[in-house]
């Protein structure tokens, strides 16, 4: 590996970052297993729901396959919680940050927002208002968000499913992360 | 561990949310361990630097640590580049949503955009603006960023910086993720 030759970024040359860009060309190889790796960690959690972490996901991935949804979305469905350890309050954030390149606009936003959509189906047992999600009402995702807490997420808790088993999905998962990356969306802040 | 009645979310009943929130309560969720594993991850692509991003991390935050910057700013700094392996592209919004119940809404805000900002150290190297930051000039929190990226990133790349190992930084990170989450922060979007 040729390494550059700064020590301060301010001082890099051009061939120095040619050096980075094309190394940068292999960086989303490993990315399907980490991601793979992230969501096995979730079995670590345990809130009390009849079904795993993991069963969740596999079952949430299933209901989106079975109603014929794209790939893409099946694979979203599949890592929706999958920040679940690293951000227990905003486990959303983490799962819409690690689509975002591989994704449409549309699924990054029905990820991002899933966890505050969620909350309709029980804010008001807390006394909190479950229509919070009513902010983003009139936004061109707003439905679709509904629609997949209500079709593939609030009712992905069901022991007796049929769940597809995790081989099923990994194919997808390898193929959305093999996916050139995004960076109309991704980096209008980032590049780095 | 006592369990929910539901497989269907829209049908637990204000009993079954409070044993998963007696559950959550009580989980004592490992986070600290969570993030300190992740930043311990070795790097999944060796694009050239001088020293891995471990080391990175540690002389970035040993520089704020020495400059009198304050404990959350510090972690703030180690955890920079916490989501690198899991986002190769845009691991700002890893680094930011992991920190963000914790932080001041101003360190997220710096954590969030890093990336964007040290692009003007190379973006001419490729033919970009390298002021590309300048689209959040007269932002509350813009020289925050730029200072940020001048102090405590570009220049950590330097194998022969005596940086602090990272047990020094281990009781920050801790504290940090012991303190009471700011929820209403973390249910909003990722801003940015």
């Amino acid at each position: 590996m040729q390494k550059v030759s700064f020590v301060h970024m301010a001082d890099g040359t051009a061939e120095d970052y040619k050096i980075i860009g094309e190394a940068m060309k292999e960086a989303n190889k490993p990315l399907a297993d980490d991601v793979l790796g992230l969501l096995q960690e979730n079995e670590r959690i345990d809130l009390g729901y009849k079904v795993t972490r993991l069963e969740h996901s596999l079952q949430a991935a299933t209901h989106a396959f079975r109603d014929n949804q794209s790939e893409e979305m099946v694979v979203a469905a599949l890592l929706h919680d999958v920040g679940d350890t690293l951000a227990p309050f905003n486990h959303a954030q983490i799962a819409a940050g690690i689509l975002r390149p591989y994704v449409s606009e549309r699924t990054y936003w029905v990820v991002l927002h899933h966890g505050l959509f969620q909350t309709y189906y029980y804010n008001h047992h807390f006394g909190l208002d479950r229509n919070e999600r009513d902010r983003f009402k009139g936004h061109p995702h707003y439905q679709a968000c509904v629609d997949f807490c209500e079709k593939y997420d609030q009712n992905a808790f069901d022991p007796d499913f049929d769940t597809m088993p995790m081989s099923a999905f990994e194919p997808m998962v390898r193929r959305l992360f093999a996916k050139p990356p995004s960076f109309d969306h991704a980096a209008h802040d980032n590049a780095a | 561990m006592r369990r929910v009645g539901f497989i269907r979310m829209k049908d637990g009943t204000a009993r079954d949310y409070r044993i998963i929130g007696e559950n959550f309560a009580a989980a004592e969720l490992p986070l600290a361990d969570e993030v300190l594993e992740q930043l311990k991850k070795p790097d999944h692509v060796d694009i050239g630097l001088p020293i891995d991003r471990l080391q990175h991390a540690l002389q970035s935050a040993t520089r704020a640590y020495r400059a009198g910057e304050d404990e959350e700013m510090v972690v703030a700094c180690l955890l920079h580049d916490v989501g690198d392996n899991l986002a190769p592209w845009n691991h700002p919004e890893l680094a930011a949503a992991i920190l963000r119940p914790y932080v001041s809404e101003r360190v997220h805000w710096v954590v969030l955009h890093h990336g964007l900002f040290q692009t003007h150290y190379y973006n001419h190297h490729f033919g970009r603006d390298p002021d590309a930051r300048d689209i959040h000039r007269g932002h509350p929190h813009y020289q925050a960023c730029v200072d940020f990226c001048e102090n405590y990133d570009q220049n950590c790349f330097d194998p022969d910086y005596d940086s602090m190992p990272l047990e020094a930084f281990e009781p920050m990170v801790r504290r940090l993720f012991a303190k009471a989450p700011d929820r209403d922060l973390a249910a909003d979007d990722p801003g940015g």
